[in-house]
C-alpha cells in the first residue's frame, strides 16, 4: 500500500502507459534501430543484451519457459508459483536472511515468480553490483533448498493471500470467470492455487517440479542497462555455464470448451457495486490474427478513454469509472473479457450497453478516421512499452517466451499498419461472440437482479 | 557457506562507500518565474527525444471545506470536458492519436495534469494546457454525468474496499481540525450535492498562473521551451489570490482508537503518528527510520511480524515529508488468519520501543542509506517520475532544492538521530490506531 493509493486518478488501469520514455528515440521507426545482441551458451541458455549507458543501473531477467502454472496438475494447482516463491527463501549455501541481506545491502532487488506460461527470476540494481546479482540469481535458480520450515512459512502466507483475495470483488469475479471459461484447461485455476490444493504442496513435490522444469535448455536471460555483451557473456557463463539439463517433453492438455449461450454466474456479496466480467475464449499470442484483433479491441474497449465502451458506458451514461476489454494473448488460447464495475442497480443497463457495442463492431464497418487514430496510437505508443530498463527486459522475455521472433520490433509496427477496416470487421465477427459468453456478476444480487437476454 | 558469506560481505562493504557517483542526477534543472507568477521548472535530459509536460496546481482536498469535499478531484475530471476550441474527450483523442499518454491526478495537496509524447508536441502541450487553465467550459449536464462517474470511483476505491475504508477513517480520526482528515475523493453525501457552480467557483479561484507550476522534463532546448511556455501562458492574467489554509492541527494529547466492522477475511491494523514535513530538521532522519522499519525482508517489521513471529501476512508503513502541512508517519499490518490483532499491535509497539531505546547498528544504518541512494538513482530510469518528484516538491513548497539535496541530507543522518526522532514522534500520545475487525455475512445482515 503506497501513498499513491491515496491519490485519485482520472482513469484506472492505465499504469502501464503512465511512465515516460527514458532512453529510446520516440519515432516508431526507433524499433528497427533497437539493438538486441544475442548469444547461446553450450547448455542451451540464450543471452540477450540491450546496452543503455546513460545511467549506472541494470535490469536482468531470467525466464524459464516450462516452469509456469500451466504445468500444474489440477490437484496441485499453485505448485509452479510456490516453487518460484521459495527460490529466494534459501539455497544449499545461503539462508533466506543471507540472500535478503546481500541484495538489500546494495539497494538492489531480487525476485522470482511464476505466471501462467513461464517463470522468471529478476534482478534490478546498480550496474556495479551485476556480478553479485548474477551470482545470487544463479544460486537461487540452481540450488534452492525447499527446507520444510521455509515451505510451511511461505505456504501459510500464500493461503492467507488467497483468503484475503476474497475481500476484493474484482479478484473474486476474475477467479470465477477463469474457472467457468477454461473448464478442464489449467488456465481455469488461479496461478497461486486454491485453499484446497496449496496445503498439499510439500518440499518433495516442489523439489521434483524444480528439477524437472528449471533447466538451462530454452532458458533466456536478458540484460538491459549499463553493460556490454562481452561482460554479460563472461559473467553469465561464470555463474550459469555449469548448469545442465534438457527441456521436458511437452504435455498433452485438456482443451477449454467454448461456452454456448449465456452462462450466468452470480456471487452474492454485500457490496455497493456489481463487478462484472463478460467474455469467452480468445486466441494465442502467436496467432497471425493477433494484430487485427488488438486494433479491433483498441477501438472496442482497449483504449480506456477513447474506446467505444468508454464513450458509451462512462462518458455518455456515467455508469462506471473503469471499463475496458482485453484479449489475453498467451501460450494456449486465452480469454476475451469486458470488465467493469457499476452500482448494483445499473448492472443490467451497463450489460446491455456492452452487448450493443459488441454487436455494432461486428455489424458495421469502422469509419476510416477511427481506425487510423487507433493504429497511430498503437504504433506511436510502442516506445512507451520500452521506456524503462525493467519494461524492456520484460518485453525481451515476452518475445522469446511466445516465439515472436527476432524481427518483432519491426513486425509489430508493420502488421498494425496493414490492418484495414475489413480486417477489423472480419476479426470482430470471428472473435467476438455476444450470444455465447460467460457472464460473472459479483454483486448484491437482490439489488443487481441481472437478467439474461 | 561461511566463506561465501564473508566474500559477499567484503564486496558489499567496499562498494558501499562509493555507491553514488559525484553527480547524483544526470539532468540539468532550471527554474523561472513569469511576470504573471507562473513558475516553470525545466528538467533537461537528452537521453531520448521525448517530453513530458506537466501542470501542477497546489489545490487538493486540503483546500476543501465541510460540505464540499471531493471538489478538487471532481474538477480534475471536468478539466477533460473541453473549452470553446477543444471538444469533450478531445485531449485523450489528440494525445493518443499522436502516440502519447495523458492523465491527471489529485492528492490532498495538489492537482496535476500531464501529457507525454514526442518533443515536437511541446508547443501543443503548452497551448492545450494554457487554454484549459483559462477557458474551461463547465456544462451542467456534463457535470452531472461526471459526478456519477466519481461516485462509482468512490464505491470501487473506498466503499467496497475494507482496507481503504479503514485508511479513510483513521485519517478522519487523526485530524480533527486540519482538512487532511477529509478524503481526497470526498464523502459520498458531499458528492451527491456538489453543483456545477461549486466547480466553476473552485476553477476560477485556483486555476491561475500564480497558483501553478509547469514542469517540463526530457529532450528539449530550454530557451525554446521557456519561450513557448511564455507565449502560451504569459498573456493569462494573475488570479485574485488564494485564501491560505491556516488551520493547524492541535497537538494530540492522547491515543485515539477506532474499530471498523466489515465483512472481510483478515483483520487490518492501521496506525498513524502525527509527524513533521520537509520543514523540519527531523525529516530526513524520519525517512531513514521508515526505511529501517519497513523496507525489504531485512526490515524490522518484516523480520518480526512476518518472518519471526509469523503473526502478519503483510506489513509496512511510510513517511513522506513532501507534503504542504505536517501529515502522518503510518504503520500497517494484515494479521495472519489465526493471529490475534492485539498481539500484532503489541509486537509493532515493541519494535518501535526497541529502536527508540537503542540506535541501529552501523551496518543496518548503512543498508538503509544504500537502499535510499540506489532507489534515488534507479528512479531516474523514468523521466516521468523525475518530473513528478519536482512537481510534488514545488506544489508542496519543499522546492526543487529539496529533491536535489535529498541524498546528501540522508547521508548525514546518524544512528542516534534515528533513535531520537523515533522517541520524539512515535509516542503513544501522538498516535491513532484503527482496527478493521472482520465480521461474517450473517452479522452483516443483522
Amino acid at each position: 500500500m503506497s501513498r499513491h493509493g491515496l491519490l485519485c486518478w482520472k482513469t484506472a488501469g492505465m499504469t502501464a502507459a503512465l511512465a515516460v520514455l527514458a532512453l529510446l528515440p520516440w519515432s516508431p521507426a526507433w524499433a528497427a534501430d533497437i539493438k538486441v545482441q544475442r548469444h547461446t551458451l553450450d547448455n542451451g541458455m540464450v543471452i540477450q543484451v540491450v546496452e543503455r549507458k546513460a545511467l549506472p543501473i541494470i535490469s536482468v531477467e531470467l525466464a524459464l519457459p516450462d516452469a509456469g502454472a500451466i504445468q500444474d496438475p489440477r490437484e496441485q494447482a499453485g505448485m509452479a508459483a510456490l516453487t518460484a516463491r521459495l527460490l529466494t527463501e534459501g539455497t544449499a549455501t545461503r539462508s533466506a536472511d543471507q540472500i535478503a541481506e546481500a541484495i538489500e545491502y546494495v539497494g538492489a532487488s531480487l525476485e522470482a515468480g511464476a505466471g501462467p506460461d513461464f517463470a522468471t527470476v529478476s534482478f534490478t540494481g546498480l550496474s556495479r553490483d551485476l556480478s553479485l546479482g548474477l551470482e545470487l540469481m544463479a544460486d537461487v535458480t540452481r540450488h534452492p533448498k525447499f527446507a520444510e520450515d521455509d515451505v510451511t512459512r511461505i505456504r501459510d502466507e500464500v493461503l492467507a493471500d488467497i483468503q484475503a483475495g476474497d475481500d476484493k470483488p474484482g479478484v473474486v469475479a476474475a477467479k470465477a470467470f477463469d474457472k467457468a471459461l477454461f473448464g478442464a484447461h489449467p488456465y481455469a485455476l488461479p496461478e497461486e492455487g486454491t485453499e484446497d490444493t496449496v496445503p498439499g504442496l510439500g518440499p518433495e513435490q516442489l523439489m521434483a517440479f524444480h528439477s524437472r522444469y528449471y533447466v538451462p535448455e530454452g532458458a533466456v536471460i536478458s540484460l538491459v542497462g549499463d553493460v556490454s555483451m562481452g561482460k554479460a557473456k563472461k559473467l553469465v557463463k561464470a555463474h550459469f555455464g555449469g548448469w545442465s539439463g534438457a527441456r521436458p517433453a511437452p504435455q498433452e492438455r485438456a482443451a477449454a470448451v467454448p461456452p454456448e449461450g449465456i452462462r450466468l454466474i452470480t456471487v452474492d456479496r454485500p457490496v455497493t457495486q456489481a463487478n462484472v466480467a463478460m467474455g469467452h475464449l480468445g486466441l494465442t499470442r502467436s496467432d497471425p490474427d493477433y494484430y487485427p484483433v488488438i486494433v479491433m479491441n483498441y477501438l472496442l474497449g482497449g483504449g480506456a478513454l477513447t474506446s467505444r465502451l468508454g464513450d458509451s458506458v462512462r462518458d455518455s451514461q456515467g455508469l462506471a469509472y473503469s471499463i475496458y476489454s482485453a484479449f489475453a494473448g498467451m501460450g494456449d488460447p486465452g480469454s476475451f473479457a469486458v470488465r467493469f464495475q457499476t452500482r448494483n442497480e445499473s448492472a443490467n443497463q451497463a450489460i446491455r450497453s456492452v452487448l450493443a457495442e459488441l454487436r455494432r463492431i461486428r455489424e458495421e464497418k469502422v469509419p476510416q478516421e477511427e481506425l487510423d487514430a487507433a493504429k497511430s496510437y498503437l504504433t506511436g505508443s510502442f516506445p512507451l512499452r520500452l521506456d524503462t530498463n525493467n519494461k524492456t527486459v520484460g518485453l525481451l522475455t515476452f518475445i522469446r517466451m511466445y516465439g515472436l521472433g527476432d524481427s518483432y520490433f519491426t513486425d509489430y509496427l508493420e502488421r498494425v499498419r496493414q490492418v484495414t477496416a475489413r480486417d477489423v470487421q472480419r476479426v470482430a465477427r470471428q472473435y467476438l461472440h455476444p450470444d455465447d459468453m460467460v457472464w460473472v456478476v459479483v454483486a448484491n444480487q437482490g439489488e443487481a437482479n441481472v437478467e439474461r437476454p | 557457506m561461511l566463506c561465501n558469506r564473508l566474500v559477499t560481505l567484503l564486496i558489499s562493504t567496499l562498494l558501499a562507500a562509493l555507491l553514488l557517483p559525484a553527480e547524483a542526477r544526470a539532468a540539468k534543472v532550471r527554474s523561472h518565474t513569469l511576470e504573471n507568477g507562473l513558475k516553470v521548472v525545466l528538467v533537461e535530459e537528452h537521453k531520448a527525444p521525448v517530453v513530458t509536460f506537466q501542470v501542477w496546481y497546489p489545490v487538493g482536498s486540503r483546500n476543501e471545506v465541510v460540505g464540499l469535499t471531493g471538489l478538487s478531484h471532481l474538477l480534475e475530471h471536468l478539466m477533460f470536458k473541453g473549452t470553446p476550441t477543444v471538444g469533450k474527450g478531445e485531449y485523450a483523442r489528440m494525445v493518443s492519436a499522436r502516440g502519447g499518454s495523458e492523465n491527471a491526478m489529485t492528492s490532498r495537496d495538489y492537482t496535476a495534469y500531464y501529457m507525454t509524447w514526442a518533443p515536437e508536441y511541446l508547443p501543443l502541450s503548452a497551448e492545450l494546457e494554457a487554454d484549459r487553465m483559462r477557458n474551461l467550459v463547465l456544462d451542467d449536464t456534463e457535470f452531472d454525468l461526471e459526478r456519477n462517474v466519481v461516485r462509482e470511483e468512490r464505491r470501487m476505491r473506498i466503499d467496497d474496499n475494507p482496507i481503504m475504508s479503514t485508511v479513510e477513517q483513521m485519517y478522519a480520526t487523526a485530524f480533527m481540525a486540519h482538512p487532511y482528515g477529509q478524503p481526497v475523493i470526498g464523502w459520498m453525501s458531499d458528492l451527491e450535492h456538489l453543483t456545477a457552480e461549486d466547480a466553476r467557483r473552485h476553477y476560477r479561484t485556483y486555476y491561475a498562473p500564480d497558483n501553478a507550476v509547469v514542469v517540463v522534463a526530457g529532450d528539449f532546448d530550454p530557451k525554446t521551451a521557456l519561450a513557448e511556455v511564455r507565449r502560451q501562458f504569459g498573456p493569462i492574467p494573475a488570479g485574485g489570490g488564494v485564501r491560505a489554509v491556516h488551520t493547524v492541527e492541535p497537538e494530540q494529547k492522547g491515543e485515539r482508537r477506532l474499530v471498523l466492522k466489515r465483512q472481510a477475511q483478515l483483520p487490518f491494523l492501521f496506525m498513524g503518528y502525527h509527524a513533521p514535513n520537509w520543514q523540519s530538521e527531523d525529516a530526513h532522519a524520519l525517512v531513514v527510520l521508515a526505511q529501517i522499519l519497513f523496507e525489504g525482508k531485512r526490515s524490522r517489521m518484516y523480520q518480526r511480524l512476518v518472518f519471526g513471529d509469523r503473526i502478519a501476512v503483510d506489513e509496512g508503513g511510510e513517511y513522506d515529508p513532501v507534503t504542504t502541512d505536517p501529515e502522518l508517519f503510518y504503520i500497517y499490518a494484515v494479521a495472519s488468519p489465526d493471529a490475534d490483532p492485539a498481539t500484532v499491535e503489541a509486537a509493532i509497539h515493541e519494535e518501535v520501543a526497541r529502536i527508540q531505546a537503542t540506535p541501529p547498528e552501523a551496518r543496518e544504518l548503512e543498508r538503509a542509506k544504500n537502499q535510499i541512494e540506489a532507489g534515488y538513482l534507479l528512479a531516474q530510469d523514468s523521466m516521468f517520475y523525475q518530473a513528478m518528484q519536482y512537481g510534488t516538491a514545488e506544489a508542496t513548497g519543499a522546492g526543487s532544492g529539496y529533491v536535489d539535496d535529498f541524498p546528501k541530507q540522508v547521508r548525514r543522518v546518524t544512528a542516534e538521530d534515528v533513535s531520537r526522532v523515533a522517541r520524539s514522534w512515535l509516542t503513544p500520545e501522538n498516535r491513532t490506531v484503527a482496527l478493521m475487525q472482520p465480521i461474517t455475512a450473517d452479522e452483516v445482515s443483522q
